[in-house]
């Protein structure tokens, strides 16, 4: 099977180092897990630790980073989720990563946004995502904000790509109606 | 909301945008590299090793109580008990005024446990529940294999979406048959995901099955006599015609009982939908926003009683209840920080080596949670 995105090796061009190919990530895709992290959390630091926390666990399991570059980006998200969801249920970490790389942030000068400041968005489709179950709120949201396919989507996910088929459709309903009831709402309230 | 206008409003709700963020900084990576693996904390190690699905399930249960106990903050007018696509966010106002004592309920047929009907007026009766059932059977289905069957919409809860039935039969290997059973023609509903290309027809049955194709998969789809439609979809070892056509066509109307059941049920309540095999939604006829949810948890023992309701704040600490003959716990939210005012029962299932979780409304008495997580059953 030929590789996508990437010269078939040939002798005079042995494949890529799995260091190489995890630093290739970490430069290209960095700013996509940044993102994915920035979404989901509520303050810039859980981000900036789930960042650090997706990274420097990728980096321990680089003999398993796929070769295949199309593969990558779901490689991490499936990781970052997993480092989402340890900040979430509020485990204390032996050692703030996400300190260490605010700080490499802070020699460059880069300006982080910070979740806490948003105020612009739509309030009720967010109350609509948070009325999906985690698992399909996640799958709409790799496929609307990270823009993953299905299938790669179910690669994060951990299920077979058929089974998103079914859990889409249940998320988009479900959506949906939350959203309708939402809006329903709005206007009855606007009405009194 | 048509498809277009639903993905727009997703879309502008992301929030950051990953083009307006900065690359990661070299001396992250620095760091990452001239430190030994040994050197970089280990406390995520856990989180990869391979779980059951019971565990992953229980995780995801978890989640969505706590999801509930957020979505409670956001209660509106009324008082509603919502458990919607997985989430319990409630505020109750029913009057229930039934008190079960389990030690003086006579026995009935098959084991379950008639109530004497209620007394009080305007009261919600405990009655013995209807059983739980997926209306097709695939009697060739692929080996091996055990469905899990959902099914959504056609209550009030859904707004107006269609109510649709799904027989799931995914093997580990990935081969995949899908049933879906829907009121109408398909093709004209949101997100269907069927083939998008036509490839004839083929009999089933008496049916001629549209045959389309799309990216891996196949599907048969076709028209019943009673106007109902049913596609069959084909992933892996299935996704072609022939392989596909006989399971369609050992596709007969006889409906098969879920593993998990209630056993009571609020008189009146009706089954609003059930996901994967895994979770049932019981829905009020009258007030079509108040549901209770049963759900298989993980794997028994007292640390996995205990574990259920870990992270949760209640009124008073988890009680140690008996359910079905062996230890449970029995909480009431108390709706504070993250937390939704409602009953959280976990019972252990006699045989199977598994918990459940009954959620329901603080309006149900504590003697009505335990009368109804009494008489749940799971049969696999």
């Amino acid at each position: 099977m030929a590789m996508q995105g990437r010269p078939a090796p040939t002798p005079d061009h042995p494949p890529p180092s799995s260091t190489s190919l995890l630093e290739d990530a970490y430069r290209t895709n960095g700013s996509a897990v940044l993102g994915y992290a920035l979404r989901r959390t509520a303050s810039r630091e859980d981000a900036l630790d789930v960042v650090a926390e997706t990274f420097a666990t990728a980096w321990r399991r680089r003999d398993d980073v796929p070769v295949d570059a199309d593969e990558i980006r779901p490689w991490l998200f499936g990781i970052a989720r997993r480092c989402l969801a340890n900040t979430v249920r509020g485990t204390r970490r032996a050692a703030r990563l996400g300190e260490r790389l605010a700080a490499a942030f802070g020699e460059t000068g880069a300006c982080i946004p910070d979740p806490a400041g948003r105020h612009d968005e739509d309030g009720r489709l967010h109350e609509a995502l948070e009325l999906l179950t985690p698992d399909d709120r996640e799958l709409m949201t790799l496929i609307a904000w990270e823009s993953l396919t299905p299938a790669e989507a179910a690669e994060v996910l951990g299920i077979p790509a058929g089974t998103v088929r079914v859990r889409l459709h249940r998320a988009r309903t479900r959506l949906r109606a939350a959203l309708s009831t939402s809006d329903r709402d709005q206007e009855a309230s606007r009405d009194v | 909301m048509s498809d277009q206008e639903l993905d727009a409003r997703l879309a502008a709700a992301v929030g950051v945008r990953d083009e307006a963020l900065p690359s990661l900084p070299e001396s992250f990576l620095d760091l990452l590299r001239n430190e030994s693996s040994e050197d970089l904390p280990r406390t995520l190690e856990g989180l990869f090793r391979d779980e059951p699905a019971s565990v992953v399930a229980a995780r995801q249960l978890a989640e969505d109580a706590r999801s509930g106990r957020r979505a409670s903050f956001r209660a509106r007018r009324r008082t509603l008990v919502r458990l919607g696509a997985g989430v319990l966010a409630l505020a109750a106002a029913w009057v229930v005024a039934i008190a079960v004592a389990s030690s003086d309920r006579p026995a009935a047929p098959g084991g379950r446990t008639e109530l004497p009907s209620g007394t009080v007026p305007g009261a919600i009766d405990l009655v013995a529940a209807e059983v739980v059932t997926f209306p097709l059977t695939v009697e060739a289905p692929p080996p091996g294999v055990r469905p899990m069957f959902s099914r959504w919409g056609g209550v009030p809860l859904f707004g107006d979406q269609p109510l649709v039935h799904a027989a799931d039969y995914t093997s580990d290997s990935g081969d995949r048959v899908l049933v879906v059973l829907y009121p109408e023609d398909p093709r004209g509903m949101d997100d269907v995901g069927l083939g998008d290309q036509p490839s004839g027809t083929v009999p089933v049955g008496a049916a001629e099955a549209e045959v389309l194709r799309g990216d891996g998969s196949i599907d048969l789809l076709w028209e019943r006599p009673d106007g109902l439609w049913v596609a069959v979809s084909g992933e892996g070892a299935y996704s072609s015609t022939s392989a596909l056509l006989p399971v369609a066509a050992s596709i007969v109307d006889r409906p098969q009982s879920l593993d998990l059941q209630f056993g009571l049920a609020p008189a009146g309540w009706k089954v609003g939908g059930y996901e994967e095999s895994r979770s049932i939604d019981l829905v009020s006829a009258t007030q079509p926003d108040e549901l209770l949810r049963l759900s298989l948890w993980a794997f028994g023992g007292d640390e996995a009683l205990d574990g259920a309701l870990e992270g949760l704040t209640f009124a008073d600490g988890p009680e140690p209840v008996t359910i079905q003959g062996g230890a449970g716990r029995m909480a009431l939210g108390d709706g504070g920080d993250g937390s939704c005012a409602c009953w959280y029962v976990v019972g252990q299932l006699p045989g199977a080596d598994r918990l459940f979780l009954l959620l329901g409304s603080d309006g149900l008495s504590r003697e009505q949670m335990l009368a109804m997580a009494e008489q749940v059953t799971f049969t696999p």
